[in-house]
């Protein structure tokens, strides 16, 4: 790859290496490392992608595999506190923060899942094949997560909409 | 409700740190990957032949000498590794372990690698005195392994390679600690069938003979270009 064709993906498709990342770790400060490691690996990369498409899929299969190389490290056993996310990353729009704390709430798999099928578009099949699981398996991680998402924002907005009846004093 | 188009909208705000990414295109901008040139290519090959005469000269002078004659060319495999090609064919990798220290920047512990900074440690080192920073290229695997407190560190820099097959081969490591900090350099190891009949293990050994190499090979590179 030339340092033209890298620099052009590079500022292309960091944004999106860093959300799989992201999506996953829930760590600002790790997804910027997975983004650097998958680009350097972009960089070294020596057969042509056969389309943008193409490259567009290696890069996504090699930031979901390098960032559960990161969630497998022992160094993260210790969990990444949802604080961490909050810091640096909520939206200012107080529906869109609610949503993606949501997200961030499900477990690594689901989150996945959630970004590259909503997000980046992706078929439940091209979903699989990213996140190196079956379509079925797939499905299910979709469905238990908007089970689970449903659940979530309504419960939010239950809690947010409860009326306490004043009291009628005689 | 679960809403995709919000969450979309919440996804695109979700963005890398702008200077990251362009400090990381202008870092492989300073990467050669061709071929090294034939005057850079004896250059290195010399540097690296000066270091190999501390292990391996002193048990096999002879052979040493008819190998550095044979030498055909280097080629830059990633940032970390070189493959040797002598001119009777026989190859041999040459993989350079990091210069890597931890620092103390008003208590914090900061990773450097290469001269940049890799990673904040402080939080690893106060709770599990334990820090690893892996670094991989196409086939090389750097592990720095960090352990002890922000005064008092040993930093262990193991350099191996990922064979074809997915196997992990190990060429060897070195170790850098808070007291041996400010002498300590980056080594390079070696390693392929070459070395077979040498009675020096130096794939393990030469962490013993650690010459800077990069400085050599720029410093002599430059003038004699210039010439």
């Amino acid at each position: 790859m030339t340092d033209e064709a890298f620099a052009r993906a590079a500022r292309t498709y960091g944004d999106t290496i860093y959300r799989v990342a992201y999506h996953a770790l829930s760590s600002p400060h790790d997804a910027e490392d997975v983004m650097q490691t998958v680009l350097l690996r972009l960089y070294e990369h020596k057969k042509d992608f056969e389309s943008e498409e193409h490259m567009k899929h290696w890069i996504l299969r090699v930031a979901v595999n390098e960032s559960r190389r990161v969630l497998r490290s022992f160094w993260r056993r210790t969990a990444v506190p949802m604080e961490e996310w909050r810091e640096t990353a909520a939206p200012e729009d107080p529906a869109r923060a609610e949503v993606l704390e949501a997200v961030m709430a499900l477990e690594p798999k689901y989150r996945l899942a959630v970004y590259l099928y909503y997000y980046e578009g992706l078929s439940v099949a091209e979903t699989a094949a990213a996140m190196k699981a079956n379509v079925s398996t797939v499905q299910t991680w979709l469905l238990r997560a908007r089970a689970r998402l449903r659940k979530e924002l309504s419960e939010e907005k239950k809690e947010e909409s409860v009326y306490v009846r004043p009291e009628i004093i005689p | 409700m679960f809403d995709p188009k919000l969450y979309r909208e919440a996804c695109r705000e979700l963005t890398a740190p702008e200077d990251k990414i362009e400090e990381i295109i202008a870092m492989t901008e300073k990467t050669n990957k061709k071929k090294f040139r034939p005057l850079r290519t004896a250059l290195v090959c010399a540097a690296a032949m000066a270091m190999m005469v501390v292990s391996v000269a002193a048990a096999d002078p002879e052979g040493f000498e008819s190998f550095l004659i044979n030498i055909g060319t280097v080629v830059r495999v990633d940032r970390y590794r070189s493959d040797v090609t002598t001119e009777d064919g026989e190859t041999f990798s040459m993989v350079q372990s990091p210069e890597a220290k931890v620092e103390n920047r008003d208590g914090r512990a900061i990773l450097v690698v290469n001269g940049e900074d890799a990673a904040d440690i402080t939080d690893a080192l106060a709770q599990d005195q334990h820090y690893v920073f892996e670094d991989f290229t196409e086939d090389t695997r750097i592990t720095i392994t960090v352990d002890g407190t922000i005064e008092k560190w040993t930093l262990v820099k193991e350099v191996g390679i990922v064979k074809a097959d997915g196997s992990y081969h190990r060429f060897g490591s070195d170790t850098v600690t808070s007291e041996t900090v400010d002498d300590a350099l980056g080594g390079i190891f070696f390693n392929g069938d070459i070395f077979k009949d040498s009675s020096v293990d130096v794939s393990e050994g030469i962490a013993d003979a650690e010459v800077v190499i990069s400085t050599h090979v720029t410093t002599t590179d430059k003038s004699e270009a210039e010439k």
